[in-house]
């Protein structure tokens, strides 16, 4: 299994609208696919002004790929296919 | 059932109070405020409820409370958004009580009964029916059936199902509430009662469909910001509402238009100093009850009377900070910006903050004016505790550990404490008891939110980071120079 890198937007609109939330990826991941992701914050990604596609923020860049309007679960989800299918 | 921090309802309402205060602060209120529904809910886009018509309605509703009107004094339907705006603009005051709830976003929940769901196996031994004293389970087509008519929701069926298939159905805001300020009226649609209600939150957090709203005291703030003229009073949980540290976040607030930035926990310094010497000085065979609780101190006048007296009569926090304010600002207009719904209530009673924000409603402004936090140069406050120390009257048990704090200063013991960590029924009962002397002496730290004010339901952040954030406080702070 790769180790993938999970940014989390921590723009004000992100954080404000469930971005902290996810910060707390780590205690919702189990082995072993927490060994594989590192966490990170970033300034803002710049998405939120678009809101187009009905995306929305919480944004997170998941080994490179953006995604928008996530939550934990989705978030978990996303991560353990991404590192399912490395 | 607890929802997350923030989810789809949260979303919601925080944009639409962006888009609020965005009309507000381009002075075009009035012209655009009837808009916003079809805006948020164009043709042809996906809907919540039945059909974007309801969803705009719903909309509608949750703007007027957004602009400070209560949903159910709604006396004329046509009326439009533009003219309560225009009210809110010319009455230009906080609105009175806190709460009003979307009687047409109230789902009516169906609960307080029990059910039998499908994981019911129709078994042969039945216990549910043995045990049931009223005679109300019967079985229709193998499969256990309660009759409401007969059911007097004794648990008993629930008890002893081996499959767990009985359940109990809860009304979200009224299994919240604990002191049954909210209940359905005879439609179904959730009432609050006000004469009971302490304005503690738990049941706006509590519905999924965000039928419960405050009512907000936006408008009359962004007005004073346009003209730089108020003074934002922090709470101490602000730490870790917002992403770029608490040095960031005061600069925001300058942007915003705040002409000065206190810290509460500055205010919390001297509450705790003077419960500490009220301990000293008081009768020692009965409690004493911190004072800086709005909602618990509200739970006490109006359920627990018994317990009046023993509730500390020092300042909050939030009385010392205002004080201080008018002093240092006279006549500019003071913001508490918190996590509190029920501090608005003591802010009026005590006339300690003009107007009362939530860290939400804070949070809608920085979107309003594209504020990104992360990118600002960090400022310092205009006053400041002297320690990190106060900051932790964010959390529960921080209250308490201050005042011990500044026993042992003196050289005396830390008091026996008792914490309410969250003010449930449990808790009432608990402070009842405690008023007749029965549990002894000591200092009980009362919290109405679980957690303390950080988990409180005006908050935006997620409580783990938003502790990590406040640790970070607690450790760097250093007071500002021209404390006095």
């Amino acid at each position: 299994m790769r180790t993938i890198v999970v940014t989390v937007c921590s723009g004000t609109a992100c954080y404000i609208l469930g971005g902290s939330d996810l910060l707390t990826l780590r205690d919702h991941l189990e082995e072993p696919y927490s060994r594989h992701v590192m966490l990170a914050g970033s300034p803002c990604l710049n998405r939120c002004k678009d809101r187009s596609e009905n995306k929305r923020p919480p944004y997170v860049t998941v080994d490179g790929k953006v995604y928008g309007n996530m939550t934990l679960e989705t978030l978990v989800k996303t991560v353990q296919s991404v590192l399912d299918a490395s | 059932m607890k929802l997350a921090t923030r989810n789809q309802a949260t979303f919601l309402r925080t944009d639409l109070a962006r888009a609020l205060a965005q009309e507000a602060f381009s002075d075009s209120l009035e012209r655009r405020i009837d808009q916003l529904p079809l805006e948020f809910r164009p043709k042809n886009s996906s809907r919540t409820r039945c059909c974007i018509y309801k969803d705009r309605a719903i909309l509608r509703y949750r703007l007027m409370a957004l602009l400070g009107h209560a949903v159910e004094n709604e006396q004329d339907e046509t009326r439009s958004l533009a003219s309560y705006a225009k009210e809110t603009l010319e009455y230009d005051s906080p609105p009175e009580a806190s709460l009003t709830i979307l009687d047409i976003a109230c789902s009516a929940c169906e609960g307080g009964k029990h059910a039998v769901t499908s994981l019911c196996r129709g078994c042969l031994a039945r216990p549910c029916s043995a045990n049931c004293p009223k005679d109300a389970i019967h079985f229709i087509n193998g499969k256990a059936h309660i009759q409401p008519e007969l059911c007097i929701n004794c648990g008993k069926c629930r008890n002893v199902c081996p499959y767990s298939a009985i359940v109990h159905q809860q009304v979200p805001c009224e299994a919240s509430c604990p002191v049954d300020a909210i209940a359905k009226n005879e439609e179904g649609i959730a009432q609050i009662h006000e004469e009971k209600c302490i304005h503690c939150g738990r049941c706006s957090r509590a519905c999924p469909f965000a039928a419960v709203m405050e009512r907000s005291s936006l408008i009359p703030v962004i007005e004073r910001l346009k003209k730089n003229s108020a003074i934002a009073m922090i709470a101490p949980s602000i730490a870790g509402q917002f992403p770029g540290g608490l040095g960031r976040i005061i600069t925001a607030l300058k942007y915003l238009g705040f002409s000065a930035v206190m810290e509460v926990a500055a205010g919390a310094e001297k509450t705790a100093k003077h419960e500490a010497q009220e301990y000293l000085e008081g009768e020692q065979d009965r409690p004493l009850g911190t004072s800086c609780c709005p909602a618990y101190v509200q739970a006490v006048k109006k359920h627990i009377k018994d317990f009046l007296p023993l509730v500390s009569t020092t300042p909050t926090p939030l009385a010392y900070t205002g004080a201080e304010a008018s002093k240092r600002y006279p006549n500019i207009p003071r913001v508490f910006i918190g996590p509190c719904m029920a501090k608005r209530d003591e802010a009026r009673e005590q006339k300690s903050a003009e107007f009362v924000l939530t860290f939400e409603e804070l949070g809608a402004l920085f979107l309003a004016r594209d504020i990104e936090i992360e990118t600002l140069d960090e400022s310092e406050p205009d006053w400041s505790a002297e320690t990190g120390k106060s900051w932790e009257f964010a959390v529960s048990g921080g209250v308490a550990a201050n005042v011990a704090s500044c026993l042992s200063q003196q050289g005396r013991e830390a008091p026996p404490t008792r914490f309410i960590d969250g003010l449930d029924r449990k808790g009432i009962n608990l402070l009842r008891t405690g008023a007749s002397g029965k549990l002894g002496n000591g200092l009980w730290e009362v919290m109405a939110c679980e957690g303390g004010c950080l988990c409180g339901p005006g908050t935006v952040g997620n409580p783990k980071i938003a502790r990590k954030a406040l640790d970070e406080v607690i450790q760097n702070h250093s007071p500002s120079n021209d404390r006095v």
